[in-house]
């Protein structure tokens, strides 16, 4: 197959399973998780390349895979679904100290992520001393407490 | 029982995007069953190496076993039993067929071998019934058919060759 759409099929393919594995927080990356990446990316490097170790079909994939991805930046900029599609939306999960359950278990969140983030970001120890917790697009959350006026 | 997700008048400015996130879970769902349909389907042998995958074709006593479905560049093997007649089994290849699987070994070795119409044409020789495996290596996408002939009866393989 020609290294061109040997490469879009690879970075559609990634994409779109990336996509459907989900947002998990980065908080709850373990070391495994890291080594499947590694796993995967050498699988992806035999996919890629098959038997030909040429200079050529290296270069011709490192082109072919930059030019994919600042494709997608550009179609990013240019349509805000096509953003919100490939790289999702901020979600809040905590409202004036109540955990949304609902979502915070769509999204493989729980309290104890929440409250990590919570005592990381801002020192804070109570759910009810966090006004919103926001799971971000990157899966990390933002803690944003309540301000000192309206905490008493 | 409600089986939507909460939803909230809050004051931090950012579009959540509510619609495209149940959206977007529901298309998780379907999209991890289809990782585990395609699993179990690939477990079976439906992209080779499998129970979906073993094809027989048999004919008068002779017989070619082989991969229903196989991937590009991968490894596979035609096992052919051949009945002998006079002491002798001869094995024809169409050209065509061989030029889209690289013939790497064959067990036993052929006594004699050439081409002959469009076959490649091996000959063996042995006192009763015989196998023979030849290893090769499939080096087209898509189907790829042939008619193997042992000993003069044509053998149908037809295979599917994932890229």
């Amino acid at each position: 197959m020609n290294p061109v759409v040997r490469g879009l099929v690879i970075y559609i393919f990634l994409l779109i399973v990336f996509r459907l594995t989900g947002k998990k927080s980065l908080k709850e990356t373990t070391t495994f998780d890291f080594v499947l990446l590694l796993i995967i990316g050498e699988v992806t490097q035999q996919a890629l390349l098959g038997r030909d170790y040429s200079l050529t079909t290296a270069c011709l994939l490192i082109i072919t895979l930059i030019t994919a991805d600042l494709l997608l930046t550009f179609l990013r900029d240019k349509f805000k679904i096509v953003d919100q599609v490939t790289d999702g939306a901020p979600l809040l999960i905590v409202d004036h100290g109540m955990p949304l359950m609902k979502r915070m278990k769509k999204c493989k969140v729980d309290e104890s992520d929440i409250l990590h983030a919570a005592r990381l970001e801002r020192g804070l120890t109570r759910m009810e001393e966090i006004k919103y917790a926001v799971l971000e697009r990157d899966g990390s959350i933002s803690i944003i407490p309540y301000p000192p006026a309206e905490k008493s | 029982m409600n089986r939507g997700i909460e939803h909230v008048d809050h004051l931090i400015e950012m579009d959540e995007a509510l619609a495209l996130h149940e959206t977007g879970w529901k298309v998780q769902r379907v999209g991890w069953i289809c990782f585990m349909l395609i699993i179990v389907l690939a477990l079976l042998g439906l992209f080779g190496n499998g129970v979906l995958s073993r094809q027989k074709s048999e004919t008068g006593g002779n017989m070619i076993e082989y991969e229903r479905f196989g991937r590009y560049e991968s490894s596979t093997t035609l096992h052919i039993v051949a009945r002998t007649v006079d002491g002798k089994a001869v094995v024809r290849i169409p050209q065509h067929y061989l030029q889209h699987f690289e013939l790497e070994r064959i067990i036993p070795s052929p006594v004699a071998e050439g081409v002959h119409n469009g076959y490649y044409v091996y000959s063996f020789t042995a006192d009763e019934s015989m196998h023979i495996l030849l290893y090769g290596m499939l080096k087209r996408r898509g189907s790829l058919e042939a008619d193997v002939k042992v000993n003069n009866t044509a053998l149908k393989v037809s295979q599917f060759i994932f890229p």
